[in-house]
């Protein structure tokens, strides 16, 4: 019996650096999963493209900051979007989901889910659509005010069969 | 393989205070844990501790009651989710998932906990945590409680995700 969920790739940064990537996906599997433990060289937010689209982008956000809880939304934001308020800090360490599904479909807009957990900043899950019916191939991750991904930080790709 | 489940508790007759997994090998990359839980007495609090630990802890809550949202800080012993009690729709049980990456290794262990509480009425929760233990000793036990016990049927299954390479998928 083939496996349901299968490791794609998995990197552990050596020193610090500003995107990290996860190229020529193939569409063996149904949806994929991202996970990230990572922290970067300061506040920030956490961004992403789709086989390094610039358009197409919608997105849903509901975060809270441990005050104050909010949802936004946005039908043009040119990238992934996963939170207003930071997700990312130089102080502790964020866990980080992405989930993609039918990412290899051909016939369907792509719907990405996200989960982040920064214990000293956000609580955040968006939801975001790439309106485009080409199957993923590629997946950038940025961030936002020109911060860096830490050394140590850790990414793993995960694919789900049906 | 990708996944593997680890061991699954299930609250027999009568109850339990608790719900513990121990003697975690450090085989895999991150642990994931799936929650089924009802508290058998009028509260419905739901708390997570790592190894011994009952400090050192930071976290964020989301919550959404049915008719409002809140947002708290909490330092205390991680207070991840709520299900139903006593006074709740009968037989029905939360759904939560909790997730540890890299719990074996020698940093702080973060976790993010997803919850929701079905209760066919008003008060119902859906509850998002974000946690970290300023600990860097590796995750070899985790205890699940209440504020009051688990009801019989609560359940928990604890799984480990292994990284690893394959299809010419490529990250750098």
């Amino acid at each position: 019996m083939a496996d349901a969920m299968v490791a794609l790739a998995n990197l552990t940064l050596g020193s610090a650096q500003a995107t990290v990537t996860f190229a020529s996906i193939p569409a063996t599997y149904r949806d994929l999963r991202i996970v990230i433990q990572g922290s970067m060289s300061g506040a920030g937010g956490l961004f992403g493209r789709i086989n390094g689209s610039t358009s197409g982008y919608t997105y849903s956000v509901a975060e809270a900051n441990g005050s104050t809880a909010r949802a936004t939304s946005s039908s043009d934001s040119g990238m992934v979007f996963t939170a207003n308020y930071d997700i990312l800090t130089n102080t502790a360490l964020s866990t980080l989901t992405l989930d993609f599904m039918d990412y290899s479909a051909t016939d369907k807009h792509k719907n990405v889910l996200f989960r982040g957990s920064s214990a000293s900043q956000t609580v955040s899950m968006a939801l975001n659509r790439w309106a485009s019916t080409a199957a993923l191939t590629s997946f950038t991750l940025y961030s936002y005010g020109g911060t860096n991904w830490a050394a140590g930080s850790t990414f793993a790709i995960y694919g789900v069969s049906a | 393989m990708a996944i593997t489940k680890i061991e699954t508790v299930t609250v027999g007759s009568g109850g339990a205070a608790s719900i513990s997994f121990s003697s975690i090998a450090a085989t895999f990359t991150d642990l994931m844990l799936e929650v089924c839980a009802r508290d058998g007495t009028s509260y419905g609090s739901f708390y997570l501790k790592i190894n011994s630990s009952t400090t050192g802890y930071t976290g964020k809550q989301l919550l959404g009651t049915g008719t409002s949202v809140y947002s708290y800080n909490d330092g205390s012993l991680p207070n991840v989710g709520n299900i139903p009690a006593s006074g709740s729709t009968a037989n029905t049980f939360s759904n939560g998932l909790i997730y540890i990456p890299n719990y074996a290794g020698s940093t702080n262990k973060s976790f993010s906990s997803d919850f929701v509480s079905e209760n066919n009425a008003t008060d119902a929760y859906q509850f998002l945590y974000a946690g970290v233990l300023a600990n860097t000793a590796a995750v070899t036990s985790i205890t699940l409680t209440t504020a009051g016990t688990f009801a019989q049927y609560s359940s928990a299954t604890l799984y480990g995700i292994t990284k690893g390479s394959s299809g010419g998928v490529t990250v750098s």
